[in-house]
Protein backbone atom coordinates (compact mmCIF):
# COMPACT_ATOMS: atom_id res chain seq x y z
CA UNK A 1 0.00 0.00 0.00
CA UNK A 2 1.51 3.54 -1.01
CA UNK A 3 2.91 5.55 1.84
CA UNK A 4 0.99 8.15 3.73
CA UNK A 5 -2.63 6.99 1.95
CA UNK A 6 -4.99 6.59 5.15
CA UNK A 7 -8.10 5.71 3.61
CA UNK A 8 -8.68 3.56 0.49
CA UNK A 9 -12.27 2.95 -0.79
CA UNK A 10 -12.36 0.08 -3.24
CA UNK A 11 -15.43 -1.28 -5.46
CA UNK A 12 -17.69 0.54 -2.16
CA UNK A 13 -20.98 -0.54 -2.64
CA UNK A 14 -24.39 0.01 0.16
CA UNK A 15 -27.82 -1.26 -0.97
CA UNK A 16 -30.96 -0.45 1.60
CA UNK A 17 -33.74 -2.80 1.57
CA UNK A 18 -36.87 -1.05 0.45
CA UNK A 19 -39.84 -1.65 2.20
CA UNK A 20 -42.11 -1.70 -0.57
CA UNK A 21 -41.32 -2.63 -4.14
CA UNK A 22 -40.83 -0.73 -6.99
CA UNK A 23 -40.55 -1.61 -10.91
CA UNK A 24 -38.13 -0.30 -13.44
CA UNK A 25 -38.81 0.54 -16.80
CA UNK A 26 -39.25 -3.29 -18.17
CA UNK A 27 -40.84 -4.03 -14.94
CA UNK A 28 -38.30 -5.78 -13.31
CA UNK A 29 -39.28 -5.94 -9.54
CA UNK A 30 -36.75 -3.28 -7.65
CA UNK A 31 -36.11 -4.83 -3.89
CA UNK A 32 -33.23 -2.54 -2.98
CA UNK A 33 -31.93 1.24 -3.05
CA UNK A 34 -28.67 1.65 -4.73
CA UNK A 35 -26.89 4.76 -2.43
CA UNK A 36 -23.30 3.94 -3.61
CA UNK A 37 -22.30 1.90 -6.34
CA UNK A 38 -18.67 0.81 -7.13
CA UNK A 39 -17.21 4.20 -5.49
CA UNK A 40 -13.17 4.25 -5.34
CA UNK A 41 -10.91 6.86 -4.19
CA UNK A 42 -8.12 7.40 -1.87
CA UNK A 43 -7.21 9.77 0.82
CA UNK A 44 -3.55 10.74 2.32
CA UNK A 45 -2.63 11.83 5.14
CA UNK A 46 -3.20 15.94 5.59
CA UNK A 47 -5.56 16.37 2.75
CA UNK A 48 -8.97 18.27 3.12
CA UNK A 49 -11.48 16.36 0.49
CA UNK A 50 -14.86 18.04 0.18
CA UNK A 51 -18.00 15.78 -0.61
CA UNK A 52 -20.85 17.75 -2.78
CA UNK A 53 -23.56 16.52 -4.55
CA UNK A 54 -27.80 16.53 -4.43
CA UNK A 55 -29.66 15.37 -1.21
CA UNK A 56 -29.79 11.54 -1.57
CA UNK A 57 -26.70 11.41 -3.74
CA UNK A 58 -25.03 9.36 -1.23
CA UNK A 59 -22.51 11.75 0.51
CA UNK A 60 -23.77 11.08 3.78
CA UNK A 61 -23.99 7.15 3.54
CA UNK A 62 -20.29 7.09 2.82
CA UNK A 63 -19.46 9.02 5.43
CA UNK A 64 -21.71 6.36 7.64
CA UNK A 65 -19.84 3.94 6.16
CA UNK A 66 -16.08 5.30 6.96
CA UNK A 67 -17.20 6.14 10.49
CA UNK A 68 -18.13 2.03 10.69
CA UNK A 69 -21.92 3.20 11.96
CA UNK A 70 -22.96 1.05 8.52
CA UNK A 71 -21.62 -2.16 6.95
CA UNK A 72 -21.07 -1.91 3.05
CA UNK A 73 -22.59 -4.46 1.06
CA UNK A 74 -19.63 -5.12 -1.26
CA UNK A 75 -16.81 -3.69 -1.50
CA UNK A 76 -14.19 -2.69 1.23
CA UNK A 77 -12.62 0.46 2.99
CA UNK A 78 -9.28 0.29 4.73
CA UNK A 79 -8.84 3.45 6.63
CA UNK A 80 -5.99 4.22 9.31
CA UNK A 81 -6.03 6.20 12.48
CA UNK A 82 -8.70 7.68 14.92
CA UNK A 83 -11.71 8.62 13.22
CA UNK A 84 -13.94 11.41 14.56
CA UNK A 85 -17.24 10.90 12.93
CA UNK A 86 -19.22 14.26 13.51
CA UNK A 87 -22.29 13.01 11.16
CA UNK A 88 -24.86 14.95 13.84
CA UNK A 89 -23.03 17.79 16.27
CA UNK A 90 -24.46 16.73 19.49
CA UNK A 91 -24.82 13.46 18.68
CA UNK A 92 -24.91 11.91 22.38
CA UNK A 93 -25.56 14.73 24.28
CA UNK A 94 -27.88 14.40 26.85
CA UNK A 95 -30.29 17.15 27.47
CA UNK A 96 -30.89 16.21 31.45
CA UNK A 97 -27.10 15.73 32.24
CA UNK A 98 -24.67 19.21 32.83
CA UNK A 99 -22.44 20.65 29.92
CA UNK A 100 -19.42 18.93 32.12
CA UNK A 101 -21.09 15.54 32.20
CA UNK A 102 -22.08 15.25 28.57
CA UNK A 103 -18.32 16.22 28.23
CA UNK A 104 -16.78 13.02 29.38
CA UNK A 105 -19.76 11.30 28.26
CA UNK A 106 -19.53 12.40 24.75
CA UNK A 107 -15.56 12.25 24.68
CA UNK A 108 -16.13 8.21 26.09
CA UNK A 109 -18.73 7.68 23.16
CA UNK A 110 -16.31 8.60 20.80
CA UNK A 111 -13.59 6.23 22.67
CA UNK A 112 -11.53 8.12 25.34
CA UNK A 113 -10.80 7.39 28.54
CA UNK A 114 -11.77 9.86 31.45
CA UNK A 115 -8.01 10.72 31.79
CA UNK A 116 -7.56 11.48 28.30
CA UNK A 117 -10.78 14.08 28.25
CA UNK A 118 -9.69 15.25 31.31
CA UNK A 119 -6.15 16.91 30.23
CA UNK A 120 -8.23 18.38 27.58
CA UNK A 121 -11.50 19.54 29.65
CA UNK A 122 -10.17 23.29 30.69
CA UNK A 123 -9.43 24.12 26.94
CA UNK A 124 -12.68 22.57 25.90
CA UNK A 125 -14.22 24.70 27.93
CA UNK A 126 -12.20 27.38 27.41
CA UNK A 127 -12.89 27.22 23.44
CA UNK A 128 -16.29 26.77 23.68
CA UNK A 129 -16.79 30.27 25.96
CA UNK A 130 -19.45 28.93 28.21
CA UNK A 131 -17.67 28.52 31.27
CA UNK A 132 -20.10 30.04 33.92
CA UNK A 133 -23.07 27.67 32.77
CA UNK A 134 -20.87 24.08 32.65
CA UNK A 135 -22.56 22.59 35.26
CA UNK A 136 -26.03 23.62 33.97
CA UNK A 137 -28.02 21.05 32.40
CA UNK A 138 -27.59 21.23 28.40
CA UNK A 139 -31.30 21.16 27.96
CA UNK A 140 -31.13 24.77 29.22
CA UNK A 141 -28.63 25.79 27.04
CA UNK A 142 -29.58 28.27 23.77
CA UNK A 143 -28.48 26.30 20.69
CA UNK A 144 -25.31 28.24 19.92
CA UNK A 145 -23.81 26.98 23.10
CA UNK A 146 -24.76 23.21 22.47
CA UNK A 147 -23.43 23.73 19.20
CA UNK A 148 -20.48 25.56 20.44
CA UNK A 149 -20.01 23.47 23.39
CA UNK A 150 -20.19 19.90 20.95
CA UNK A 151 -17.15 21.18 18.33
CA UNK A 152 -15.43 22.09 20.85
CA UNK A 153 -15.13 18.74 22.59
CA UNK A 154 -14.46 17.24 19.10
CA UNK A 155 -12.22 19.64 17.88
CA UNK A 156 -9.60 18.90 21.82
CA UNK A 157 -9.59 15.34 21.37
CA UNK A 158 -7.18 13.91 19.58
CA UNK A 159 -8.23 12.15 16.19
CA UNK A 160 -6.80 11.53 13.05
CA UNK A 161 -9.49 11.79 10.57
CA UNK A 162 -12.29 14.03 10.26
CA UNK A 163 -15.98 13.17 9.07
CA UNK A 164 -17.93 15.87 8.77
CA UNK A 165 -21.71 16.03 7.58
CA UNK A 166 -22.83 19.69 6.76
CA UNK A 167 -21.85 20.56 10.34
CA UNK A 168 -19.53 23.37 9.76
CA UNK A 169 -22.17 25.44 8.60
CA UNK A 170 -23.78 25.61 11.90
CA UNK A 171 -23.84 28.18 14.62
CA UNK A 172 -23.14 32.31 14.34
CA UNK A 173 -20.92 34.00 12.19
CA UNK A 174 -18.63 34.42 14.75
CA UNK A 175 -18.88 30.53 15.63
CA UNK A 176 -18.64 29.67 12.37
CA UNK A 177 -15.17 32.15 12.47
CA UNK A 178 -13.91 29.66 14.27
CA UNK A 179 -14.65 26.26 13.60
CA UNK A 180 -13.26 27.34 9.98
CA UNK A 181 -10.03 28.58 11.95
CA UNK A 182 -9.45 25.50 13.86
CA UNK A 183 -10.04 23.19 10.52
CA UNK A 184 -7.33 25.56 8.71
CA UNK A 185 -5.04 24.51 11.51
CA UNK A 186 -5.88 21.26 10.93
CA UNK A 187 -5.21 21.21 7.73
CA UNK A 188 -1.54 20.59 8.82
CA UNK A 189 -1.57 16.74 10.46
CA UNK A 190 -5.28 16.24 10.26
CA UNK A 191 -7.52 14.05 7.59
CA UNK A 192 -10.74 15.72 6.17
CA UNK A 193 -13.77 14.92 4.62
CA UNK A 194 -16.11 17.02 4.37
CA UNK A 195 -19.85 17.20 3.07
CA UNK A 196 -21.25 20.22 2.08
CA UNK A 197 -23.83 21.91 0.50
CA UNK A 198 -21.83 25.24 0.46
CA UNK A 199 -20.07 25.59 -2.78
CA UNK A 200 -18.04 28.42 -1.13
CA UNK A 201 -16.17 26.15 0.69
CA UNK A 202 -14.58 24.21 -2.17
CA UNK A 203 -12.31 26.85 -2.93
CA UNK A 204 -11.18 27.90 -0.14
CA UNK A 205 -10.99 24.68 2.25
CA UNK A 206 -10.85 21.62 0.73
CA UNK A 207 -7.89 20.39 -1.52
CA UNK A 208 -9.73 17.90 -3.89
CA UNK A 209 -13.41 17.18 -4.25
CA UNK A 210 -15.98 14.29 -4.94
CA UNK A 211 -18.68 14.77 -6.73
CA UNK A 212 -21.85 12.87 -6.64
CA UNK A 213 -24.57 12.94 -8.57
CA UNK A 214 -28.18 11.25 -9.12
CA UNK A 215 -28.72 9.27 -12.14
CA UNK A 216 -30.90 6.42 -12.42
CA UNK A 217 -28.78 5.20 -9.24
CA UNK A 218 -26.93 7.76 -7.33
CA UNK A 219 -23.31 6.66 -8.61
CA UNK A 220 -20.24 8.52 -8.02
CA UNK A 221 -19.94 11.09 -11.77
CA UNK A 222 -17.50 10.75 -14.48
CA UNK A 223 -19.34 13.34 -16.05
CA UNK A 224 -17.57 16.33 -15.67
CA UNK A 225 -19.49 18.77 -16.94
CA UNK A 226 -21.80 18.95 -14.44
CA UNK A 227 -19.25 19.59 -12.27
CA UNK A 228 -18.07 22.06 -13.92
CA UNK A 229 -21.17 24.46 -14.05
CA UNK A 230 -20.86 24.27 -9.96
CA UNK A 231 -17.19 25.13 -10.40
CA UNK A 232 -18.63 28.31 -12.53
CA UNK A 233 -21.64 29.12 -10.21
CA UNK A 234 -19.03 28.76 -7.24
CA UNK A 235 -16.90 31.38 -8.67
CA UNK A 236 -19.75 33.42 -8.98
CA UNK A 237 -20.35 32.93 -5.42
CA UNK A 238 -16.98 33.18 -4.59
CA UNK A 239 -16.30 36.53 -6.03
CA UNK A 240 -20.00 37.86 -5.16
CA UNK A 241 -18.58 37.07 -1.39
CA UNK A 242 -16.14 39.30 -2.17
CA UNK A 243 -13.53 36.60 -0.68
CA UNK A 244 -11.25 37.35 -3.36
CA UNK A 245 -10.61 40.89 -4.62
CA UNK A 246 -7.96 39.62 -7.33
CA UNK A 247 -9.30 40.41 -10.92
CA UNK A 248 -7.54 37.51 -12.42
CA UNK A 249 -9.01 35.33 -9.91
CA UNK A 250 -9.19 31.81 -12.18
CA UNK A 251 -10.78 28.61 -11.25
CA UNK A 252 -10.58 25.72 -13.20
CA UNK A 253 -10.84 22.14 -12.97
CA UNK A 254 -8.29 19.78 -13.20
CA UNK A 255 -10.05 16.56 -14.75
CA UNK A 256 -7.23 13.64 -14.33
CA UNK A 257 -7.03 14.25 -10.51
CA UNK A 258 -10.18 15.48 -9.43
CA UNK A 259 -8.72 18.82 -8.52
CA UNK A 260 -10.14 22.21 -8.02
CA UNK A 261 -7.13 24.82 -9.44
CA UNK A 262 -7.63 28.16 -8.01
CA UNK A 263 -5.27 30.91 -9.98
CA UNK A 264 -3.04 27.77 -11.08
CA UNK A 265 -2.61 26.63 -7.66
CA UNK A 266 -3.81 23.33 -6.43
CA UNK A 267 -4.73 24.25 -3.08
CA UNK A 268 -5.80 27.65 -1.42
CA UNK B 1 7.61 5.69 8.46
CA UNK B 2 6.65 3.14 6.92
CA UNK B 3 2.99 1.79 7.04
CA UNK B 4 2.52 -1.69 7.80
CA UNK B 5 -1.06 -3.18 6.34
CA UNK B 6 -2.06 -4.07 9.80
CA UNK B 7 -2.29 -0.32 10.61
CA UNK B 8 -5.56 -0.61 8.61
CA UNK B 9 -8.82 -0.98 9.87
CA UNK B 10 -11.05 -2.83 7.00
CA UNK B 11 -14.17 -2.17 6.77
CA UNK B 12 -16.40 -4.84 4.72
CA UNK B 13 -19.32 -6.69 5.03
CA UNK B 14 -18.16 -9.37 7.33
CA UNK B 15 -18.66 -8.93 10.57
CA UNK B 16 -15.51 -9.04 13.44
CA UNK B 17 -14.61 -11.97 14.34
CA UNK B 18 -15.64 -13.23 17.90
CA UNK B 19 -12.13 -12.59 19.57
CA UNK B 20 -11.99 -8.74 17.57
CA UNK B 21 -15.22 -8.42 19.26
CA UNK B 22 -14.37 -9.06 22.70
CA UNK B 23 -11.19 -6.98 22.38
CA UNK B 24 -13.57 -4.07 21.06
CA UNK B 25 -15.66 -4.74 23.80
CA UNK B 26 -12.51 -4.42 26.45
CA UNK B 27 -11.57 -1.56 24.74
CA UNK B 28 -14.72 0.54 24.98
CA UNK B 29 -15.20 -1.03 28.69
CA UNK B 30 -15.54 2.36 30.08
CA UNK B 31 -18.28 3.36 28.27
CA UNK B 32 -20.64 0.57 30.05
CA UNK B 33 -19.96 2.75 32.70
CA UNK B 34 -20.32 5.67 31.74
CA UNK B 35 -23.55 4.67 29.99
CA UNK B 36 -24.82 3.40 33.04
CA UNK B 37 -24.20 6.50 35.08
CA UNK B 38 -25.83 8.77 32.56
CA UNK B 39 -28.58 6.68 33.33
CA UNK B 40 -28.64 6.89 37.17
CA UNK B 41 -28.19 10.35 36.56
CA UNK B 42 -30.71 11.20 34.45
CA UNK B 43 -33.38 8.61 36.56
CA UNK B 44 -32.99 10.83 39.66
CA UNK B 45 -32.74 13.96 37.88
CA UNK B 46 -35.26 16.60 39.46
CA UNK B 47 -36.57 14.71 42.37
CA UNK B 48 -36.19 15.44 45.75
CA UNK B 49 -36.22 11.58 47.42
CA UNK B 50 -33.59 10.33 44.48
CA UNK B 51 -32.56 7.23 45.45
CA UNK B 52 -35.33 6.50 47.39
CA UNK B 53 -37.61 5.84 44.94
CA UNK B 54 -35.96 2.63 44.14
CA UNK B 55 -36.27 1.14 47.52
CA UNK B 56 -39.97 2.49 48.00
CA UNK B 57 -41.19 0.46 44.93
CA UNK B 58 -40.19 -2.94 46.37
CA UNK B 59 -41.34 -2.20 49.60
CA UNK B 60 -44.62 -1.11 48.41
CA UNK B 61 -44.52 -4.62 46.53
CA UNK B 62 -43.65 -6.42 49.78
CA UNK B 63 -46.70 -4.88 51.75
CA UNK B 64 -49.40 -5.03 48.84
CA UNK B 65 -48.15 -8.42 48.46
CA UNK B 66 -47.71 -9.74 51.65
CA UNK B 67 -50.85 -8.56 52.62
CA UNK B 68 -52.80 -10.03 49.86
CA UNK B 69 -51.02 -13.13 49.31
CA UNK B 70 -49.78 -13.90 52.89
CA UNK B 71 -52.73 -12.14 55.07
CA UNK B 72 -55.94 -12.76 53.04
CA UNK B 73 -55.12 -15.75 51.26
CA UNK B 74 -53.05 -17.55 54.15
CA UNK B 75 -49.93 -18.96 51.69
CA UNK B 76 -47.20 -19.74 54.05
CA UNK B 77 -43.43 -19.79 53.26
CA UNK B 78 -42.11 -21.93 55.61
CA UNK B 79 -40.28 -21.02 58.25
CA UNK B 80 -39.37 -17.66 56.57
CA UNK B 81 -41.78 -14.55 57.34
CA UNK B 82 -43.51 -14.05 54.26
CA UNK B 83 -42.69 -10.80 53.76
CA UNK B 84 -39.05 -11.68 53.67
CA UNK B 85 -40.09 -14.69 51.61
CA UNK B 86 -41.55 -12.60 49.00
CA UNK B 87 -38.78 -9.84 48.87
CA UNK B 88 -35.99 -12.31 48.70
CA UNK B 89 -37.82 -13.56 45.24
CA UNK B 90 -38.71 -9.88 44.08
CA UNK B 91 -34.61 -9.40 44.16
CA UNK B 92 -33.82 -12.20 41.75
CA UNK B 93 -37.20 -11.63 39.09
CA UNK B 94 -36.85 -8.02 39.54
CA UNK B 95 -33.19 -7.69 38.24
CA UNK B 96 -34.04 -10.33 35.71
CA UNK B 97 -37.13 -8.11 34.19
CA UNK B 98 -35.20 -4.77 34.52
CA UNK B 99 -32.15 -5.84 32.42
CA UNK B 100 -34.60 -7.80 30.27
CA UNK B 101 -37.10 -4.81 29.59
CA UNK B 102 -34.09 -1.92 29.69
CA UNK B 103 -32.01 -4.66 27.43
CA UNK B 104 -34.00 -5.42 24.95
CA UNK B 105 -35.36 -1.32 23.89
CA UNK B 106 -31.62 -0.43 24.45
CA UNK B 107 -30.84 -0.32 20.86
CA UNK B 108 -33.97 1.25 20.06
CA UNK B 109 -33.59 3.85 23.18
CA UNK B 110 -30.19 4.50 21.38
CA UNK B 111 -31.27 4.88 17.91
CA UNK B 112 -30.13 8.41 17.75
CA UNK B 113 -26.57 7.54 18.94
CA UNK B 114 -25.86 4.44 16.60
CA UNK B 115 -26.85 5.83 13.30
CA UNK B 116 -24.04 8.21 14.51
CA UNK B 117 -21.35 7.06 15.98
CA UNK B 118 -19.71 3.48 16.22
CA UNK B 119 -19.30 1.48 19.26
CA UNK B 120 -19.53 -2.05 19.98
CA UNK B 121 -23.48 -2.83 20.37
CA UNK B 122 -23.46 -5.03 22.93
CA UNK B 123 -22.51 -2.19 25.67
CA UNK B 124 -25.51 -1.23 25.54
CA UNK B 125 -27.52 -3.94 27.04
CA UNK B 126 -24.14 -4.37 29.21
CA UNK B 127 -24.32 -1.25 30.88
CA UNK B 128 -28.21 -1.82 31.83
CA UNK B 129 -26.94 -4.60 34.11
CA UNK B 130 -24.81 -1.86 35.88
CA UNK B 131 -27.89 -0.10 36.73
CA UNK B 132 -30.10 -3.31 37.14
CA UNK B 133 -26.75 -4.10 39.93
CA UNK B 134 -27.44 -0.80 41.39
CA UNK B 135 -31.41 -1.22 42.11
CA UNK B 136 -30.78 -4.28 43.36
CA UNK B 137 -28.00 -2.77 45.82
CA UNK B 138 -30.99 -0.98 46.62
CA UNK B 139 -33.45 -3.17 47.51
CA UNK B 140 -30.55 -4.82 50.07
CA UNK B 141 -31.25 -2.03 52.37
CA UNK B 142 -34.88 -3.11 52.42
CA UNK B 143 -34.10 -6.96 52.97
CA UNK B 144 -31.40 -6.22 56.06
CA UNK B 145 -33.18 -4.12 57.99
CA UNK B 146 -36.30 -6.59 57.68
CA UNK B 147 -33.98 -9.78 58.51
CA UNK B 148 -32.47 -8.09 61.69
CA UNK B 149 -36.64 -7.43 63.03
CA UNK B 150 -36.86 -10.79 62.00
CA UNK B 151 -34.05 -12.11 63.52
CA UNK B 152 -32.80 -13.90 60.22
CA UNK B 153 -29.34 -14.45 59.97
CA UNK B 154 -27.65 -14.58 56.39
CA UNK B 155 -25.94 -17.98 55.92
CA UNK B 156 -21.98 -18.26 54.84
CA UNK B 157 -23.35 -19.15 51.24
CA UNK B 158 -23.36 -15.64 50.92
CA UNK B 159 -19.73 -16.40 49.33
CA UNK B 160 -21.96 -17.58 46.32
CA UNK B 161 -23.12 -14.26 45.32
CA UNK B 162 -20.84 -13.93 42.37
CA UNK B 163 -22.27 -17.18 41.34
CA UNK B 164 -26.18 -16.42 41.41
CA UNK B 165 -25.59 -12.95 40.21
CA UNK B 166 -23.43 -14.25 37.00
CA UNK B 167 -26.77 -17.03 36.63
CA UNK B 168 -29.12 -14.34 37.12
CA UNK B 169 -27.40 -11.84 34.51
CA UNK B 170 -27.04 -14.46 31.92
CA UNK B 171 -30.42 -15.26 32.13
CA UNK B 172 -31.58 -12.24 31.37
CA UNK B 173 -28.60 -11.67 28.76
CA UNK B 174 -29.72 -14.85 26.79
CA UNK B 175 -33.08 -13.53 26.80
CA UNK B 176 -32.03 -9.66 25.31
CA UNK B 177 -29.48 -10.95 22.72
CA UNK B 178 -31.46 -13.48 21.04
CA UNK B 179 -34.53 -10.83 20.93
CA UNK B 180 -32.74 -8.45 19.90
CA UNK B 181 -30.87 -10.27 17.37
CA UNK B 182 -33.94 -11.75 15.75
CA UNK B 183 -36.39 -8.91 16.06
CA UNK B 184 -33.99 -5.76 14.76
CA UNK B 185 -35.97 -6.26 10.90
CA UNK B 186 -39.50 -7.39 12.62
CA UNK B 187 -40.36 -6.04 16.00
CA UNK B 188 -43.30 -8.69 16.72
CA UNK B 189 -41.13 -10.42 19.22
CA UNK B 190 -40.35 -7.06 21.24
CA UNK B 191 -44.19 -7.03 21.94
CA UNK B 192 -44.43 -10.65 22.72
CA UNK B 193 -41.85 -9.62 25.92
CA UNK B 194 -44.20 -8.10 28.24
CA UNK B 195 -46.05 -11.17 27.81
CA UNK B 196 -43.07 -13.16 29.01
CA UNK B 197 -41.78 -11.52 31.98
CA UNK B 198 -46.19 -11.00 32.94
CA UNK B 199 -46.54 -14.60 32.95
CA UNK B 200 -42.90 -15.49 33.74
CA UNK B 201 -43.71 -14.40 37.41
CA UNK B 202 -46.49 -16.92 38.04
CA UNK B 203 -43.87 -19.85 36.98
CA UNK B 204 -41.18 -18.52 39.25
CA UNK B 205 -41.60 -19.00 43.10
CA UNK B 206 -41.19 -15.02 43.50
CA UNK B 207 -45.27 -15.04 45.49
CA UNK B 208 -45.53 -18.58 46.40
CA UNK B 209 -44.16 -21.78 47.69
CA UNK B 210 -43.27 -24.07 45.41
CA UNK B 211 -44.60 -27.16 47.81
CA UNK B 212 -48.52 -25.50 47.23
CA UNK B 213 -47.58 -26.84 43.70
CA UNK B 214 -49.25 -30.24 42.87
CA UNK B 215 -46.67 -32.97 42.83
CA UNK B 216 -46.94 -33.70 38.84
CA UNK B 217 -46.38 -29.63 38.11
CA UNK B 218 -42.82 -29.02 40.38
CA UNK B 219 -41.13 -29.84 37.65
CA UNK B 220 -41.67 -27.17 35.78
CA UNK B 221 -39.52 -25.47 38.70
CA UNK B 222 -36.56 -27.31 37.83
CA UNK B 223 -36.78 -26.47 34.18
CA UNK B 224 -37.18 -22.99 34.46
CA UNK B 225 -33.40 -21.43 35.16
CA UNK B 226 -35.72 -18.06 36.47
CA UNK B 227 -37.55 -20.28 39.17
CA UNK B 228 -33.71 -22.13 39.74
CA UNK B 229 -32.15 -18.27 40.63
CA UNK B 230 -35.04 -17.39 42.87
CA UNK B 231 -34.13 -20.57 44.74
CA UNK B 232 -30.59 -20.28 44.22
CA UNK B 233 -31.14 -16.47 45.85
CA UNK B 234 -33.22 -18.03 49.01
CA UNK B 235 -30.80 -21.19 49.25
CA UNK B 236 -27.95 -18.75 49.54
CA UNK B 237 -29.83 -16.24 51.67
CA UNK B 238 -31.53 -18.40 53.95
CA UNK B 239 -30.37 -21.96 53.38
CA UNK B 240 -34.15 -22.10 52.53
CA UNK B 241 -34.58 -25.26 50.47
CA UNK B 242 -31.92 -28.10 49.35
CA UNK B 243 -29.24 -26.68 46.60
CA UNK B 244 -29.98 -28.97 43.42
CA UNK B 245 -27.69 -30.33 40.91
CA UNK B 246 -30.17 -29.18 37.74
CA UNK B 247 -29.34 -26.19 39.07
CA UNK B 248 -25.98 -26.20 37.94
CA UNK B 249 -26.78 -27.74 34.39
CA UNK B 250 -29.64 -25.66 33.75
CA UNK B 251 -26.01 -22.75 34.45
CA UNK B 252 -24.19 -24.77 31.51
CA UNK B 253 -26.83 -24.32 29.52
CA UNK B 254 -28.02 -21.19 30.21
CA UNK B 255 -23.97 -20.02 29.69
CA UNK B 256 -23.83 -21.59 26.14
CA UNK B 257 -27.22 -19.93 25.02
CA UNK B 258 -25.89 -16.69 26.38
CA UNK B 259 -22.77 -16.93 24.87
CA UNK B 260 -24.33 -18.16 21.53
CA UNK B 261 -26.88 -15.27 21.56
CA UNK B 262 -23.69 -12.84 21.79
CA UNK B 263 -22.63 -14.60 18.80
CA UNK B 264 -25.74 -14.07 16.83
CA UNK B 265 -25.89 -10.29 18.22
CA UNK B 266 -22.26 -9.80 17.07
CA UNK B 267 -22.85 -10.85 13.47
CA UNK B 268 -25.94 -9.30 13.06
CA UNK B 269 -25.26 -5.51 15.12
CA UNK B 270 -23.98 -3.94 12.08
CA UNK B 271 -27.08 -4.01 10.60
CA UNK B 272 -28.74 -2.36 13.52
CA UNK B 273 -27.64 1.59 12.49
CA UNK B 274 -30.01 0.73 9.27
CA UNK B 275 -33.29 -0.93 10.50
CA UNK B 276 -33.59 1.26 14.43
Amino acid sequence: MEKDIVIKVKNLTKLYPLRSFKRDKEGKEITYHTALENINFEVKKGESVGIVGPNGSGKSTLLKILAGVSKPTTGQVKIRGKVASILDIGAGFHPELSGRENVYLNGQIHGFSRKEISKQFDAIVAFSGIEDFIDEPVKNYSNGMYLRLAFSIMAHLDFDIYLFDEVLSVGDAEFRRKIRNKVKEWKRNKTLLTVTHEMELIGSMFDRVIHFTIHDTPTLTNDFSAFNEIINNTLIEYVNGQDIQDENFAISLDLENFHVVINGKKKL
Amino acid sequence: MINKEKDYHIINVNPDSFVEYFRKLIQYRFLILAFAKRDLKVKYAQTFLGVAWSILQPLTGVVIFTFFFSYILGWTSGDLPYSIYVLSGLLGWNFFSYIVNAGSTSVQESSHLIKKIYFPKSILPLSKVVVASVELALSFLLLIPLMLYFGEMITWRIVFLPFVLLFNVLCALTFVFWLSAFAYKKRDLFHLMPFVLYFGIWLTPVFFDYNILPEKLRFLMDYNPMANVVSLWRWMLFDYSSFQWIWVMNFGIILTACLLGMYIYNRRESAFADYV
